[in-house]
């Protein structure tokens, strides 16, 4: 019995890491091959995208080599991507410029529909709550049509409003927070009211205190969804200066693959610093999804 | 407490973000500057006119263009293998090493080595008080052993080294007939060279002057010390005797000039169309026509060309085996057998000399003439006057002597030139000599080689 619990914890952690070594490798990957030189890169992994773009000439190893350690640690794509032109970092600041405006309004508007599907009584409700969850539950590319339409109608096609607004007004975050702001006992919406607080008070005072895990976890979830989009620039954005790094990413050559690694590492940082900050809260956040109330 | 390190954990990722954030800010700001920086000053310079050369960069993936595939004609086993797949090799490098694959023949030939050695040293043992004999057969024994050894060497052979020994044989022609049309080229260079025929012709002038020159100062000065030493000059004699002998050069000259004035004409018409600049000379009168210094250098030169030098007699004996050594080869005229460049030598050399002599006595005479205005009036006037005459006479030296000298200056910058391509001319001779010794060599290599 010992034995087998044993067994079986064991069977269950060599599982555990081989998975979290499927998941970790390419992000290692990419660290570690982001101090490589060009050289090394392309020897490296020339066939991949040699092959690719439809070459048939024979290179010298016919297989990819995935190298974790480089030969030569060199500092030349950073060089590159920090010093050499202030390119990458526009880019970069385009990502952070569409992406922090659309966290804080999203939060902003989504606790506030929350609240109002938790405390508006009327017939549409169910309805309407209904609509916000089939709107959540469809892929982006289902709206991108209509969304393209409707900013070209109201002349903001080119700017960054046209991602900026339907990101404001995404149905998810919603959803979440009705969810958790459900959980907050009506008797003591109840007593306030009887204090004499408005609805505006009680919403700051006493809702978003309580949903605060609630309110980072959707902060993160939304900041990385829109950190790493791309079709929304591509289509909504056409000026090449506006676009983001994750466009960018999206079309690296052959030539420049050392390059991407080295971006992708910059780029995952903010990601990363967020995630650490509010870990515990995104962790709780998710744990009570659908647990029991309390 | 768990709360204290969270919160700290998160103070501590806040001032990570905001310090990322900062440095990438201050980055995109700066990024341009900061790689200014670190880019090699450089110069600038004026604006010139020069060629744009349009290049065009990529970057790819090197892949050879074609790969050659080393055949070997007999089958022999790779000993070891000195590079990898991946390496950058140059010409020269060393690719594998094969090992010898023995043949029958390698085998009897070492075979016959130890046996003839083995002898050599018994014989060396065996020394008998006959050392001559002995040595003799030692001798024999041991060119016995160099024969063996070539014999082993020269049987390795496969057809790689005819080839290789045919294509060497190709390049060295090839090289050769290089050799021969620059050694060509060099030779008319040298013969075309008019400044130094200019320079040539301005020294005989000059030279000509100086001793001209240094004469009236000799003579001068005798009339001077005559003069001191009491007594006048006595010009009437002098002048009459001046005036025969010019009289008789004329006549000379003429009668030369009656004779050769024909060849003469056909000599600068050849000369001509050698590609000399000369000027014609009017043949058609019966007056003799000088010849002048530049035509004199283009004649000479043409004939110092084409003339082949008559052969020394015989009763030179030691001597004359060495003239012929110095002479060089004459090239060869298509127009003009040898007769006629001989009959244009004679003509060309009789009608200068009887030329220089009139020139000489004419200018004896013409002094003469000047000078008899000194015999009249007294000996102090005559001795002013010849004083005068003398220093005209000295300044004239200097002059032609100042004028010699830059003459000759020139001449052997001319000469420096000239000698500088007689030099070359020399260099490529030895070096066609050594091709053809090559040739001869990687000829007889071949015939050995097929004999085989």
């Amino acid at each position: 019995m010992r034995k087998n619990y044993y067994l079986g914890r064991g069977l269950l952690t060599l599982v555990a890491v081989f998975f979290a070594f499927a998941f970790l490798m390419p992000t290692v990957l990419t660290i570690s091959n982001s101090f490589m030189t060009q050289s090394e890169i392309s020897a490296n992994y020339g066939t991949v995208f040699s092959n690719a773009a439809g070459n048939t000439n024979t290179y010298i190893s016919d297989t990819v080599n995935l190298k974790f350690i480089p030969d030569k640690v060199s500092l030349s794509q950073y060089i590159t991507v920090l010093i050499k032109s202030p390119d990458y970092l526009l880019k970069f600041w385009n990502s952070v410029i569409l992406v922090v405006p659309i966290v804080l309004l999203q939060v902003g508007v989504a606790s506030i529909t929350a609240y109002s599907f938790t405390r508006w009584r009327g017939k549409l409700r169910s309805f309407l709550f209904f609509f916000y969850v089939i709107l959540m539950l469809m892929p982006y590319q289902v709206t991108l049509v209509p969304n393209y339409l409707v900013s070209d109608w109201l002349g903001i096609l080119n700017t960054r409003w046209a991602i900026i607004f339907p990101g404001m007004f995404a149905p998810f975050s919603v959803f979440l927070l009705t969810k958790f702001m459900r959980r907050i006992p009506a008797s003591l919406i109840e007593a306030a009211k009887l204090d004499g607080s408005s609805e505006w008070q009680i919403f700051k005072d006493i809702c978003l205190p309580q949903c605060r895990s609630a309110l980072y976890s959707i902060a993160i979830l939304v900041f990385i969804d829109y950190w790493n989009m791309v079709e929304q620039p591509l289509v909504l954005l056409q000026d090449a200066e506006k676009q983001p790094l994750s466009v960018y990413l999206s079309t690296i050559n052959a030539n420049e693959v050392g390059l991407a690694f080295a971006i992708a590492t910059i780029y995952m940082v903010p990601c990363l610093l967020l995630f650490l900050h509010g870990e515990d809260y995104l962790v709780e956040g998710i744990a009570h999804q659908g647990s029991v109330k309390g | 407490m768990e709360v204290k390190e969270k919160s700290k954990k998160r103070e501590l990722i806040k001032t990570i973000a905001i310090i990322f954030l900062a440095v990438l800010l201050v980055l995109t700001f700066f990024s341009n500057t900061i790689m200014n920086r670190s880019l090699p000053e450089v110069a600038t310079g004026m604006v010139s006119s020069g060629t744009i050369n349009a290049k065009i960069r990529g970057s790819g993936t090197v892949s050879a263009n074609e790969t050659y595939e080393v055949i070997l004609n007999q089958t022999r086993e790779v000993r070891s293998v000195c590079v990898k797949v991946g390496d950058t090799v140059s010409q020269g490098d060393l690719l594998f090493v094969l090992g010898d694959v023995e043949s029958q023949e390698l085998q009897d030939a070492q075979n016959q080595l130890q046996t003839l050695n083995i002898e050599y040293q018994k014989q060396l043992l065996n020394l008998s008080k006959e050392y001559a004999t002995s040595d003799l057969s030692i001798k024999t024994l041991q060119e016995d052993l160099q024969k063996a050894i070539q014999q082993r060497d020269a049987n390795v052979v496969t057809d790689a080294e005819i080839s290789y020994a045919k294509g060497d044989l190709a390049t060295a022609k090839n090289e050769l007939t290089q050799i021969g049309l620059m050694v060509d080229e060099l030779n008319a260079m040298l013969t075309d060279n008019e400044e130094y025929q200019e320079a040539q012709a301005a020294v005989t002038k000059w030279t000509q002057e100086v001793s001209s020159a240094e004469t009236a100062v000799e003579t001068y000065e005798k009339q001077l010390e005559k003069l001191q030493n009491g007594g006048s000059v006595d010009l009437d004699r002098q002048i009459a005797d001046a005036k025969t002998a010019l009289e008789k050069a004329k006549n000379t000259w003429r009668s030369e000039w009656l004779a050769y004035k024909s060849d003469l004409g056909a000599l600068i018409e050849a000369v001509r169309n050698d590609g000399y600049s000369v000027t014609s000379i009017n043949t058609g009168t019966d007056t003799p026509q000088e010849i002048s210094g530049n035509n004199q250098v283009y004649i000479e030169a043409f004939l110092t060309k084409y003339v082949s030098p008559t052969p020394p007699t015989t009763g030179g004996g030691t001597g004359g085996e060495e003239e012929a050594e110095v002479q060089t080869s004459a090239a060869v005229n298509s127009s003009l057998s040898q007769d006629e460049l001989q009959d244009y030598q004679t003509a060309y050399d009789a009608l200068l000399s009887a030329q220089n002599d009139v020139a000489s006595k004419q200018t004896a005479y013409d002094r003469l003439v000047d000078d008899q205005d000194i015999a009249t009036g007294s000996a102090s006037e005559q001795r002013r006057a010849i004083q005068r005459k003398l220093d005209e006479a000295e300044s004239e030296l200097r002059a032609a002597q100042r004028e010699l000298r830059d003459a000759e200056d020139a001449l052997e910058e001319a000469d420096g030139a000239n000698s500088a391509l007689k030099d070359q001319i020399k260099l490529y001779e030895a070096a066609k000599r050594e091709q053809d010794a090559r040739i001869e060599t990687l000829n007889n290599q071949i015939a050995t080689l097929e004999e085989k």
